[in-house]
């Protein structure tokens, strides 16, 4: 890391004494995978719940101070904003409304025509259809928390190294896109934060325009600071590829692509026939690979300090992966328990296997080097232009 | 699920009040464990050709009888479904408007089927076995595959409807949840033992409806005796503004009067009484006074508990870090 002067972190008796240290990304993103898995596989807003505290107590025992981590917050605001909106959705289209539903306020509804009958605009707003879309909503809002603290504990920059190498400068734009909201917030409250040092309080129109301006020109040179910085790395060079390898390498790629579509379409859609199914997209992966594995011939990269797979990266990304085959194995005995439902209403069950399974995901909290954390925690700049010991060359 | 009447418990805060607050006057309610009752279901005999409807499930797939119910003047399929005694389950995907599970007293105590190593009822049922939902309206005797769901559909005077498990094909036109009996079998004349005069007219226009069975290729149709136009004119009977009558050419109508039993039509040679349709017994159902329980709120309990004990975590977690920097 590019801070200046770093810390260890003083926390607990346990934490004092080890050594922190950035784990390995590739480890915090399979544990988070392993956790995504296991939230899809349940409705049951209590193992919802557990796995949202499992995310926030993880973060915030073992994020660093960079830019990104702290972007769990907003995934927790984006979860909560996807709540809202499913409940929303639910009372102004109530549908499937059965008569002993308990109703909790009707809205005015608006007649529609036979052929519309479909749709329902208006009506009872039940406390089931209440329950049920916002259990709904957690469950997707948690998925998005999971990658939410994937982010905010795996550092984007390093886990570009794990991506094959054709794949390199696609993945490099994505984590430039991944900082940039985080950044852009950062920016923000440091130019509020100027202004109200200049004692410049101002009416509200003006004081938009005082914040919107220096914000932009900030992002402006930033993002010409990191252009001049990605073309003396040589990003976006076709190095010592001739036109035909490159022709070959497309036409892989197109290939491939096309066959994983018609493969996907043959896997959904059950009037197609067999063979278009699986073997096509099983084939489409195949040239797919071959298509990455040509193209990344063309980028020669060395390593300069590689991150290290220890103990506790195993620790870590087996802790997610228990979580979720745990929670699958035991979802098929306990199947009513895993996704209850709320017709007829009642108190979500908390089994017991599937609750361990979740609660596993914690282990990380401890099991994890503590991370390091600067004294100087306003390094956006630097973090941004400088992806600091990224050592990706091209020839 | 067991139908219990609500109106009198519903709770309907005023506008003012909070959803929160109603959401905690609902579990305090289930929590009482008053929340739930029994209902009674209209008898079978309330039913007749021209006022309320009729509705059958046919469990046949695991060796059940035909079970038929009676409901008047409900507003949906589902609410029919309820009213005649069944108990229904939807998934967990769709909720309860998608049927998924139907079940009555009269069948193996009320247990619902598909059970659950059948059916998960996660996802929406597949079509290779589901609830298949049929109608037949008032003075027809084909099954129609009903275009609307359960809770879409509404249920008109003199109409049946049928829901049969198996598969079809995207059209519903093949398959084992394709009904092999008529919808005369379950009519409501069907149950009253005396005989009727019935009116049977062949035509040889095939059915143009998309969804019709197959089994009714040469379409016979049976117009009932109780109706006192029915005896001369199809058009002229109280169900004539149906589009499929107005297809229907008379030309080969020979008219014949029978004095027998309204199940000896053309189309159910192999029926022989009224407890039989293609060999699976008709019985009645009967209304299921199974008490759902609200459950334990001690789950709900540990389960926040664990949760905040982790937030708590976090807080120190949080607490630490600002108190190093």
């Amino acid at each position: 890391m590019s801070a200046p002067q770093t810390t260890p972190g003083r926390g607990t008796g346990l934490d004092a004494r080890r050594v922190p240290r950035e784990l390995h990304p590739v480890a915090w993103w399979l544990w988070a995978i392993g956790l995504i898995v296991a939230v899809n596989r349940t409705t049951n807003p209590l193992l919802l719940l557990l796995t949202l505290s499992v995310l926030g107590f993880v973060v915030a025992s073992r994020r660093g101070s960079a830019p990104w981590a702290r972007a769990f917050r907003y995934y927790l605001m984006l979860a909560g904003f996807v709540i809202v909106l499913r409940l929303l959705f639910r009372t102004v289209f109530p549908s499937g409304v059965t008569p002993t539903d308990h109703i909790l306020f009707r809205l005015p509804r608006i007649p529609t025509p036979s052929w519309y009958r479909g749709v329902q605009i208006g009506g009872p707003v039940t406390l089931e259809a209440t329950l049920s879309a916002s259990v709904d909503g957690l469950r997707l809002g948690t998925m998005l928390c999971c990658i939410g603290a994937a982010n905010a504990l795996a550092n984007p920059k390093r886990a570009l190294r794990v991506l094959p190498g054709a794949l390199y400068e696609l993945g490099m734009a994505v984590a430039v896109a991944v900082t940039l909201a985080p950044q852009l917030i950062e920016s923000v409250q440091r130019v509020a934060r100027a202004r109200r040092l200049r004692g410049g309080a101002g009416r509200r129109v003006h004081a938009l325009r005082s914040i919107v301006v220096p914000v932009l020109a900030d992002a402006l040179e930033r993002a010409l600071m990191l252009a001049a910085a990605m073309d003396s790395r040589g990003y976006g060079r076709s190095g010592d590829a001739s036109p035909r390898a490159r022709r070959v390498t497309g036409g892989l790629m197109l290939a491939g692509l096309i066959g994983l579509c018609l493969g996907a379409y043959g896997l959904l859609d059950a009037t197609v026939p067999r063979v278009l199914g699986a073997p096509v997209l099983l084939a489409g992966a195949a040239v797919c690979c071959a298509g990455l594995a040509l193209g990344g011939r063309r980028v020669r990269r060395t390593r300069y300090r590689p991150d290290p797979w220890r103990g506790p990266e195993w620790t870590v990304a087996l802790c997610g992966i228990a979580s979720a085959v745990l929670l699958y194995v035991s979802a098929g005995y306990s199947a009513a328990a895993v996704d209850p439902t709320f017709y007829p209403l009642r108190f979500p069950p908390l089994p017991a296997l599937p609750a361990i399974a979740i609660l596993i995901a914690a282990i990380p909290a401890l099991a994890a080097p503590p991370p390091i954390r600067s004294r100087r925690h306003t390094t956006a700049p630097d973090a941004g232009t400088e992806p600091s010991p990224r050592t990706e060359l091209v020839a | 699920m067991s139908a219990s009447r609500h109106r009198g418990r519903t709770i309907s805060p005023p506008r003012a009040r909070a959803v929160a607050a109603a959401l905690a006057g609902a579990v305090a309610l289930l929590a009482s464990g008053t929340g739930l009752g029994s209902s009674s279901a209209a008898p079978l005999r309330s039913c007749t050709l021209g006022h309320g409807t009729i509705v059958a499930v046919d469990f046949a797939h695991w060796g059940g009888p035909i079970v038929r119910g009676c409901g008047v003047g409900r507003h949906s399929g589902y609410a029919l479904l309820h009213a005649a005694g069944f108990t229904t389950a939807g998934d967990e995907h769709d909720g309860p408007a998608v049927i998924c599970r139907l079940g009555d007293t009269a069948f193996h105590h009320g247990r619902q089927y598909p059970t659950a190593n059948e059916q998960a009822c996660v996802q929406t049922p597949p079509t290779t076995g589901y609830w298949a939902y049929w109608v037949a309206p008032r003075g027809t005797n084909h099954w129609a595959y009903s275009p609307l769901g359960a809770m879409g559909d509404v249920p008109k005077p003199g109409e049946v409807e049928l829901w049969i498990f198996g598969a079809t094909n995207v059209a519903g036109t093949h398959g084992t949840a394709v009904p092999a009996f008529s919808p005369t079998t379950l009519r409501a004349r069907a149950l009253t033992p005396a005989p009727v005069t019935t009116t049977t007219r062949t035509s040889t226009s095939s059915t143009t409806t998309l969804r019709t069975t197959s089994t009714h290729s040469t379409s016979t149709t049976t117009t009932t005796a109780n109706a006192p136009t029915t005896t001369h004119s199809t058009t002229s009977s109280p169900t004539a503004h149906h589009p499929q009558r107005k297809r229907r050419r008379p030309h080969h109508g020979a008219v014949r009067h029978h004095r027998l039993h309204p199940l000896h039509t053309a189309t159910m040679p192999r029926s022989t009484s009224t407890t039989s349709a293609g060999g699976t017994k008709i019985v009645s159902a009967k209304p299921t006074s199974r008490r759902a329980s609200a459950g334990s709120s001690t789950p709900l309990v540990i389960g926040v508990a664990i949760a905040l004990l982790l937030c708590a975590g976090a807080g120190r977690a949080i607490w630490l870090r600002r108190h190093e920097e």
